[in-house]
């Protein structure tokens, strides 16, 4: 109860602060992210949008001001794929396309106040890895006590893995989706009407898939499923956005040859024990996507320690050789336009949404703290008032 | 000695004898200041010298650091079980002669991955089901003979507190036998089982009687001479391992300890080692329902507490670096955050004499990084075991 009520303390503001004037934050290190980073410079928001971002800013007479000299502006970070902030993601029948992961988002969830402290601004929930059809998946911002009020997009995809289903051989599980995608077709085919006459709601998100209204999101837990995926988006003509098992950098051409954007595994290096050598060999998987020129977004996971931050991720893609621009692209613009987001979020660029995160320092060093996050030029975070990571953290330095 | 047993000798002698002088890094001795640019004399295996200054010796062969960041190979003291071996004996839940070396395959995968990550000595233990689990061993994560790899045989006697060794078990009379058919099925028991295993040794220690082995082993940590390392995570059974340690006599060491930030004081005035597993949630899905702080291992450490970091998790996002980089982050100061994970487990291990900083007489276990240890981006480059560069893995 008590750690509800500290939730609702730190997120209530999004839905109600009255900021209607302009605001302008002056003075800090500014990473656009598209552009050149922009020492000590000014940021004007107005309407909860981006009306400016450079040195030479004109700031409003009437703006509220915000001193941030010597800190950092980041674009929040956004999550292209979780299944946090939910009641559970997977549901037991193999095919449910009609199912949304708005009905389970549980908006005081502590994972959503955790969001704000490491500057996450935008998350795609989604269904889980464990249904054949999983259901249909939003894109929200945390803060808010209602799923409307965090809404970017509601069931704005559609959830396939690709994943056998416990039991279940992968010849099966890819025969249950042919099937279900055959029906589909053949609803479409006679223009609209099932065998019975009327048509079924529940298929609709499936109907939408195959018009090429919603893409979907499929998972590939092993490499050789993308080419999988690849077959039946040219079989079914779907579009879709791919989430790859650790492996995935083994089908990094494929996927650039296809022009296909993709949501990394946590694991951003791991071990395989050579079978011939028996040598351990160390396997990066994240340069021979970035290699390809793969557009990627980086995924944190929640049952790992550093990783379970989306700034650290980042952070451990430099250390396996991403270019710094690139690893800050892929946790906050890359995200944003896989998906469909990016000519609203993922950079500080005049016209898109203040959804931004003001720092103490660098974005990929772990000294770093985040002050204050704003989503839709709202404030929505400030860690002066968070009384929560008070309450577990007051060392004297 | 006959000049072909001189010349045997020698030749196995030679390639130890080796000398390596790494010059131009920042050295992070962790036993003083720091070197802004220094030179590593390895010889025979050893550090024959740390220095700003230093020329290069006739034969040595160099390596050269300009740019890079020395730092002495990592501790891991923590409760890792034993790698490719099972860790908790079933034959009874007092087992104090148990060894997890003998359990240990060191030529498995999980030292070439460790020693990747930094870590060059390791400690290995039995499991926490058991109220005395048994002896735990140091060994190095080099390929290598089996004997060089050895630090210490019986480091410490592994016990636990609370309710893992009794949890799930049942009367062994009222079902199937089975692992869990077994005594204790409380905390109580569990108590009680570890407190009556050590003064039985104690009343016929006192009477005179001969001791048997397994009994010895308690004997040894009864007289402070084998740390007893207690899994212990709320402080209710923090307060009980106290107690049995003040009761008993054996020197403590805790184990994960997450709510050993309650009774700093306490733990400091008994000078109790703490092995404390960071966290990044804390209050939340912690173990046992214990009551976890960011700021712990800054608490412990203020109090005085003697702390060394564990690995928050099995993934590189947790190793010992990482541990201490977020240790630093939640206030613990940057020194006191790399000793946690090299000199301070050194010396909870009782191998601090030989491993765990940069000084002369040491042992050659050093980490060539390509930046600060604190950093994220930072790989480790090179790693030296025994004087010898380890093969980093692919």
């Amino acid at each position: 109860m008590r750690r509800t009520i500290a939730a609702m303390a730190v997120l209530a503001s999004l839905g109600s602060a009255p900021e209607e004037g302009p605001l302008a934050i002056k003075g800090a290190r500014i990473i656009t992210v598209s552009g050149d980073e922009i020492e000590a410079g000014v940021l004007v928001v107005r309407g909860g949008k981006i009306e400016g971002a450079g040195r030479d800013v004109e700031v409003p007479w009437d703006a509220r001001t915000v001193d941030a000299a010597g800190k950092v502006l980041v674009p929040a970070f956004v999550e292209a794929h979780t299944f946090r902030g939910m009641d559970r993601p997977n549901e037991r029948m193999g095919s449910v396309p009609f199912v949304s992961t708005f009905d389970a988002l549980n908006p005081v969830d502590p994972y959503f106040e955790d969001c704000l402290r490491q500057g996450l601004g935008t998350l795609h929930v989604a269904p889980g890895n464990e249904t054949l059809i999983g259901g249909q998946s939003c894109v929200v911002h945390p803060g808010g006590v209602t799923a409307e009020s965090m809404m970017v997009a509601r069931n704005a995809f559609l959830k396939i893995s690709l994943k056998p289903r416990a039991g279940t051989s992968r010849m099966a599980h890819l025969a249950a989706l042919r099937k279900e995608l055959d029906e589909v077709s053949e609803l479409l085919k006679g223009a609209g009407t099932a065998k019975g006459g009327a048509p079924d709601p529940r298929r609709e998100p499936m109907e939408r898939l195959l018009k090429g209204v919603t893409p979907a999101f499929v998972y590939c837990p092993t490499a050789s499923d993308v080419h999988r995926a690849i077959d039946l988006a040219d079989t079914y003509k779907f579009r879709m956005k791919l989430v790859l098992g650790r492996d995935g950098w083994r089908a990094a051409e494929e996927i650039a040859k296809r022009k296909l954007e993709v949501v990394l595994a946590p694991e951003l290096a791991y071990w395989e024990t050579d079978e011939d050598s028996h040598e351990e060999v160390r396997r990066n998987a994240v340069l021979p996507l970035w290699k390809a020129g793969v557009k990627f977004a980086l995924q944190s996971d929640p049952s790992s320690f550093g990783a379970s931050l989306l700034w650290y991720q980042a952070a451990t893609a430099v250390k396996h050789g991403l270019p710094r621009a690139d690893a800050l692209r892929s946790v906050t613009l890359w995200p944003a336009e896989i998906l469909g987001l990016g000519g609203r979020l993922g950079s500080l660029e005049k016209g898109k949404d203040a959804t931004f995160a003001l720092l103490t320092g660098d974005p990929l060093d772990t000294q770093t703290w985040v002050d204050q996050v704003w989503v839709l030029g709202k404030p929505v975070y400030e860690r002066s008032k968070d009384a929560a990571l008070r309450r577990v953290l007051e060392a004297r330095k | 000695m006959s000049p072909l047993v001189l010349l045997l000798a020698l030749a196995q002698a030679a390639p130890e004898e080796e000398a390596v002088l790494i010059r131009g890094g920042r050295i992070l001795t962790l036993a003083g200041p720091d070197l802004v640019r220094g030179s590593v004399l390895i010889r025979g295996g050893k550090i024959a010298a740390v220095a700003e200054e230093m020329e290069v010796p006739e034969g040595a062969r160099v390596v050269d650091a300009a740019g890079r960041v020395l730092m002495p190979g990592l501790v891991d003291a923590g409760p890792a079980g034993v790698p490719g071996g099972s860790v908790n004996e079933d034959g009874s839940e007092v087992t104090p002669l148990v060894r997890a070396l003998d359990a240990v395959d060191l030529a498995a995968p999980f030292a070439a991955r460790l020693r990747r990550s930094g870590v060059t000595t390791l400690f290995v233990g039995p499991g926490n089901r058991n109220v005395i689990g048994g002896l735990g061993a140091v060994v190095k994560t080099a390929a290598g003979p089996r004997t060089a790899r050895i630090l210490r045989e019986d480091a410490a006697l592994k016990g636990a507190i609370g309710s893992l060794p009794s949890s799930d078990n049942y009367p062994p009379r009222t079902a199937m036998p089975g692992f869990f058919g077994r005594r204790p099925t409380t905390r109580m028991g569990v108590e009680w089982e570890f407190r009556k295993a050590f003064e039985d040794v104690l009343r016929k220690t006192s009477a005179g009687t001969t001791l048997s082995n397994p009994e010895r082993v308690l004997a040894r940590a009864a007289r402070g001479e084998l740390p007893v390392h207690v899994a212990a995570s709320r402080a209710t059974d923090l307060e009980t391992a106290l107690r049995l340690s003040r009761d008993l006599g054996f020197r403590l060491v805790i184990e994960e300890g997450h709510e050993a930030w309650k009774l700093a004081d306490a733990l400091a005035s008994v000078k109790a080692a703490v092995l404390l597993r960071p966290t990044l949630h804390a209050g939340r899905q912690a173990p046992e329902g214990s009551e976890t702080r960011l700021d712990a291992f800054a608490r412990l450490r203020e109090a005085g507490v003697q702390v060394a970091l564990l690995p928050a998790g099995e993934d590189e996002s947790g190793t010992l670096l990482v541990a201490a980089a977020f240790a630093v982050r939640h206030g613990a100061g940057r020194e006191d955050a790399l000793r946690a994970v090299t000199a301070v487990p050194a010396g909870i291990l009782g191998v601090g004499d030989r491993v765990g900083t940069l000084e002369a007489g040491k042992d050659a276990d050093l980490l060539v990084l390509s930046g600060d240890p604190l950093d994220v981006t930072t790989r480790v480059e090179r790693v030296f075991v025994n004087g010898r560069e380890a093969a980093p893995g692919r």
